[in-house]
């Protein structure tokens, strides 16, 4: 589930404006470059960054996780991994010392946004996303300085390029594991418990140059027949992010019918997304099931 | 019924036929393969949408009248920082004016509905031509977003290029760089060009379809 990536030099923003915060034991600021022309620092508009660890230090090898929340104003969003249609994700690149790990930031299901004809998936209100690091596996005793750099749009009707920098200053500790942050570790697991989770069931994929039809075995035995889905693609282009999608269930299986996107010409061998349910069983919240299916025979060429 | 549906597609919009097909195959709950066979909305290969429009001078704009002509499609909003990026770079501008120099028509086209960002009249369609030194064509107004939903259009800037028979044969973003950064403007892979220079020589476009990045057009 999680890759760990090395992490190498990423660049550093000048910091043009610091508000310095403190959750914890770890001293973070977070700074606010202006992306518009003439380089005035400033607050970004409707959305503010907070980011912070469930560990007040670190001992050697440990893994710990790093929370970054965007508040988002009333009638604003941001955008997931796949924005839908228009709009763009939110960028997230960490500067941090040798032998730092950064896994893959995890966000929560998205919610829909319907506008006209168009479609967009994002986050309203307040967005944490999860990153899992860890430490080198041997250090003298100092200070763990790691620096993100995260970059959003936001739209109601118009849209504000947004950017800020955050930092986290992790008190190394050579010879002992880490403390943690007991309040900072709780909101954490409460954000981690809403991730998409692995789907627990194969899914295969039919295509013809209109639609897609997702095969995923046996979810109706867990789901519970004709509970509510609905598709997001992970990639742009393979789906119709507006069309209806529709749902059967067959003898345990579902079978998702999409209508194929601006890419419905070009061969698809898998379709990767979140299937996300609004079951009563699974709770008022939807539950987002990550998914990848491949093709059952080789793609029609068209 | 395809033929009935391709001729709603541009008197309803294609999200309507679309819509529409999508219910159609609901309720009779045909297996994909077989249901739906005619899509909707615009297709690399195939006859361009036909429309007809107005310009922001009064003067009517019908596709179908520009056959030999190669055509260049910009959807716009000025207010978005998208399209700001391509015009205060002047990248837009210098496309609009290698293109027409060379004989292709550029139509840039307002589907705001009324209202909504970047929403204008003729005089300040024209204005904003004037004041940042564009040269398209023609700016056309489309305040029912008729023309913007039979192609599809999701962004601003949406960009669709039509070759001289009338055929579809680039849709998508103006280029690689998805941000707002006029920094970007420099490096990055330009389709529009690509795709002109790639009639202009007689060649296959090679990136046909890619996605299209901006601000949502703001329909109703």
């Amino acid at each position: 589930m999680l890759q760990w990536l090395t992490a190498s030099g990423v660049r550093r923003t000048d910091l043009l404006a610091r508000i310095t915060m403190a959750f914890g034991a770890a001293a973070l600021a977070a700074s606010s470059p202006s992306t518009a022309a003439g380089g005035a620092a400033s607050e970004p508009a409707h959305v503010r960054l907070e980011v912070f660890t469930d560990h007040r230090s670190i001992g050697p090898g440990e893994s710990f996780r790093v929370a970054i929340v965007q508040h988002i104003d009333r009638g604003w969003h941001t955008y997931w991994v796949n924005p839908g249609d228009a709009g763009l994700a939110t960028q997230i690149d960490w500067t941090v010392p040798q032998g730092y790990s950064v896994g893959a930031a995890e966000w929560p299901v998205p919610a829909v946004f319907r506008a006209g004809p168009l479609v967009s998936y994002g986050y309203a209100a307040e967005v944490i996303a999860v990153q899992e690091m860890r430490a080198p596996a041997a250090f003298g005793a100092g200070t763990g300085n790691l620096s993100v750099d995260v970059k959003w749009l936001v739209c109601h009707e118009s849209c504000i390029p947004g950017r800020a920098t955050a930092h986290i200053a992790l008190e190394e500790t050579p010879a002992t594991a880490g403390a943690v942050d007991p309040a900072a570790m709780r909101r954490i697991n409460a954000a981690w418990r809403k991730l998409p989770r692995d789907a627990p069931w194969p899914a295969s994929l039919r295509a013809d140059a209109t639609n897609v039809e997702l095969v995923i075995h046996g979810a109706g035995s867990e789901l519970g027949a004709r509970t509510p889905v609905r598709f997001l693609p992970l990639q742009w282009g393979q789906i119709d992010n507006a069309a209806e999608q529709v749902a059967a269930w067959t003898a345990g299986d579902l079978v998702l019918t999409l209508r194929r996107g601006d890419l419905r010409d070009a061969p698809i061998g898998t379709v990767e997304g979140l299937l996300v349910t609004t079951s009563a069983r699974a709770g008022s919240e939807g539950r987002g099931y990550r998914l990848r299916a491949a093709a059952t025979d080789p793609p029609t060429p068209h | 019924m395809p033929v009935a549906l391709r001729s709603w597609t541009v008197g309803m919009g294609a999200w309507h036929a679309l819509l529409l097909a999508a219910s159609l195959a609901a309720s009779l709950a045909i297996a994909p393969a077989t249901a739906l066979a005619e899509d909707t909305g615009p297709r690399i290969g195939a006859p361009a949408p036909d429309f007809s429009g107005t310009d922001s001078n009064g003067r009517t704009v019908k596709l179908h009248d520009l056959r030999g002509e190669i055509v260049v499609l910009e959807w716009s909003n000025h207010e978005c920082p998208f399209v700001g990026k391509h015009y205060r770079s002047g990248n837009m501008q210098a496309l609009q004016k290698d293109a027409t120099g060379h004989g292709v028509t550029w139509l840039t086209i307002l589907s705001s509905a009324p209202g909504t960002q970047g929403s204008v009249t003729a005089a300040q369609a024209n204005e904003l031509t004037a004041s940042r030194g564009a040269s398209p064509t023609a700016v056309i107004l489309d305040p029912a977003g008729t023309i913007g939903r039979a192609y599809g259009a999701r962004t601003t800037p949406h960009m669709f290029v039509i070759d001289k028979t009338g055929t579809l044969v680039y849709m998508g973003g103006i280029d690689d760089r998805a941000t707002t950064d006029v920094a970007d403007v420099a490096g990055a892979r330009n389709y529009v060009r690509l795709a002109l220079t790639a009639l202009a020589d007689g060649t296959p476009v090679r990136d046909p379809i890619t996605r299209p990045y901006g601000c949502s057009v703001k329909y109703r």
